[in-house]
């Protein structure tokens, strides 16, 4: 390709990406879809391997992954990493990004892709922190920047009891519906990919998390406000690693139900803060190891993790041609409405799909709640295996976003350089411009494809192993799988069936 | 040069040594826009990586399309064809934009480059 023709598309680029802005955050796919044989052979493998580990379960007791843990400080290398200064460091760290982003958002050039501000927010971190969480371990809890800013604020200013007594009643409904705002500001709000906007937003997120933790403190607003930490935290239960202190001394007063049977606390930062240093631990643990605890999930949580399943595979829907047709037909349909007739379509589809996810999840509670002989009454049935889901639901996240990340994360290389869009080139890579073959479709295809089918492998042994340990007697916990086995395939195929369709733009 | 050139000759070669079995052919593909759109048998363009791919493009208004991914932007003008010319080295499912019509159709095809 020639220079010439080169800067005229990137020019072009720039000028068009807010218009070719498709339904996800920000940015572009170029995902082939999966082919239909491997899609029928990776349906047909989910749908074998469940039953070959039915099979495990009905004829023995295959080993619990839970109780497996390396305590990581107990290495030096693990001490050193998990060190205050280092963990002080990540924070201003974070602290400043969080600060050039939201400056740049505010004051740079308001071209979508000059400016580092819509890459950072939809692409590095609320894609990438997924990654993180569900992989690594929750460290946007290390991180995140509003409470460091408040834990600074409240060591330079005395820290305060809370103003107000969280409601008890009030659970973590008001995440639920802070997150369903969110996802409407990722899907269908017009203005998501504009630097100033998102600005806007976060100033507005700012106030409102900020307030909240005055009232009711920081580590309960964490808990039960903020839909970041929540849905991080959900995905983090997922991870290899977990922190968890001996002894429960120091959850006397703890904003979150973190004291276990076992007499540990597992997860819950304020506790871990507050404990002495010999009783805590920073423990490897085996995948998928934290989605065994279902002992602080309540139907709020039941409500917020399906939503979060919801939203991910509503974000997969709206690409496929299906979607497509579905909104071509009510925008005819709709003709009155006008202009925000897109949005409004989006809005109704948003609101549906979590709705319709709910339904479908309580129907088959009664159904698990029935057929082992109402042992368990069905809103226990859901609170207990609400968590199963999860692998499935970072399995197809994974899938999804793959290519996604890595190519459009390139673009965060160039930006890096003149992250404010003024021209600038502070590290000599502002000219870089994203390879788009930096991995090819049958690499995509073959990862995309073992991660679903490991990830409902794994979330039907979960739901097999708790309800090994929730049911009186073995015949009823095996009998409730039944119900469970045939919403996971459904879950899976849906989810495999997603990444099979092409993907339609819209202008 | 930017500054991806070399990692991106690398995987051009490996490309050519992992798949070199079939040999890019030489693809050219006629596209007409009538009235902004492409008949139904032409919104999707197949080829295989590796391919040395033409679109060939005329149209009965002036336009400009814009090739996503690949990012190759034209100008087109009644009565004279226009040539996009590259070599598909990189798989996936491209958008092809088009500016300059009404209406809120804006994607007027695909390109798809399948692996070898």
């Amino acid at each position: 390709m020639n220079a010439r023709r080169t800067t005229r598309g990137v020019v072009a680029l720039l000028l068009l990406a807010p218009r070719a802005a498709l339904a996800h955050g920000f940015g572009q796919r170029y995902d082939l879809p999966v082919p239909l044989w491997l899609w029928v052979t990776a349906a047909a493998a989910a749908v074998a391997l469940s039953f070959a580990l039915i099979a495990l379960f009905v004829t023995g007791r295959p080993g619990v992954p839970g109780s497996w843990r390396l305590n990581l400080l107990r290495l030096p290398a693990g001490r050193r990493f998990a060190d205050r200064r280092v963990r002080l460091a990540a924070r201003v760290v974070s602290v400043a990004l969080f600060a050039l982003i939201l400056a740049a958002s505010l004051l740079g050039n308001q071209s979508p892709t000059r400016n580092i501000a819509p890459t950072a927010i939809w692409v590095a971190w609320w894609v990438g922190f997924a990654y993180l969480s569900a992989l690594v371990g929750n460290v946007w809890a290390v991180v995140n920047p509003w409470s460091a800013i408040f834990g600074w604020g409240e060591a330079l200013l005395g820290s305060r009891r809370a103003a107000v007594r969280y409601p008890a009643w009030l659970a973590a409904w008001p995440a639920v519906l802070l997150f369903l705002v969110f996802a409407w500001v990722e899907l269908i709000f017009t203005g998501r990919s504009i630097p100033a906007r998102l600005g806007l937003l976060i100033t507005g997120y700012s106030l409102l998390t900020w307030t909240g933790m005055v009232l009711f403190g920081r580590a309960t607003w964490l808990s039960y406000g903020d839909p970041f930490a929540t849905a991080f935290g959900v995905l983090a239960r997922f991870a290899p690693t977990e922190i968890r202190i001996a002894g429960q001394e120091a959850c006397r007063g703890c904003a979150r139900p973190c004291a276990r049977r076992d007499g540990t606390c597992v997860d819950c930062g304020e506790c871990f803060d507050r404990t002495t240093p010999s009783r805590r631990e920073w423990n490897l643990r085996p995948f998928a190891a934290g989605l065994l605890d279902t002992g602080d999930v309540s139907p709020s949580m039941v409500v917020f993790v399906l939503l979060l399943l919801s939203t991910v595979t509503f974000d997969g829907f709206t690409a496929t041609p299906a979607w497509s047709a579905l909104e071509r037909s009510l925008y005819a349909a709709l003709g009155p409405l006008g202009e925000a007739r897109l949005s409004i379509i989006g809005t109704l589809g948003l609101v549906a799909f979590p709705l319709g996810f709910v339904l479908a999840y309580l129907g088959f509670a009664r159904w698990m709640a029935w057929v082992s002989d109402d042992q368990l009454a069905t809103g226990t049935v859901a609170r207990l295996f609400v968590l199963s889901l999860v692998p499935i639901a970072i399995a197809y996240h994974l899938a999804h976003y793959f290519t996604y990340l890595l190519i459009q994360g390139q673009l965060l290389i160039r930006l890096v350089s003149d992250p404010f869009g003024f021209g600038w080139d502070l590290f000599g890579t502002a000219r870089y411009r994203p390879d788009i073959g930096i991995v090819g479709a049958r690499f995509v295809w073959y990862t995309a494809v073992i991660a679903i089918v490991l990830g409902h492998v794994v979330a039907v042994y979960v739901a097999h192993v708790v309800a090994l340990r929730a049911f009186r007697d073995r015949r009823a916990a095996l009998r409730s799988q039944l119900p469970m086995l045939v919403l996971m395939v459904g879950y899976t195929v849906t989810s495999l069936w997603i990444i099979a369709q092409p993907i339609v733009e819209t202008g | 040069m930017r500054p991806c050139a070399r990692p991106t000759v690398l995987v051009v070669l490996l490309t050519v040594v992992l798949f070199g079995g079939a040999m890019a052919e030489p693809r050219v593909f006629p596209l007409r826009l009538r009235n902004g759109r492409l008949p139904e048998d032409q919104r999707v363009v197949r080829v295989r990586q590796g391919d040395e791919v033409t679109l060939t493009w005329t149209t009965d208004r002036p336009v400009t399309l814009h090739l996503h991914g690949y990012d190759i932007e034209e100008k087109l003008a009644p009565g004279t064809p226009i040539a996009m010319r590259f070599t598909a080295r990189a798989t996936g499912r491209f958008a092809i934009e088009i500016h300059g019509v009404e209406g809120p159709e804006k994607i007027v095809g695909h390109l798809e480059v399948h692996p070898r």
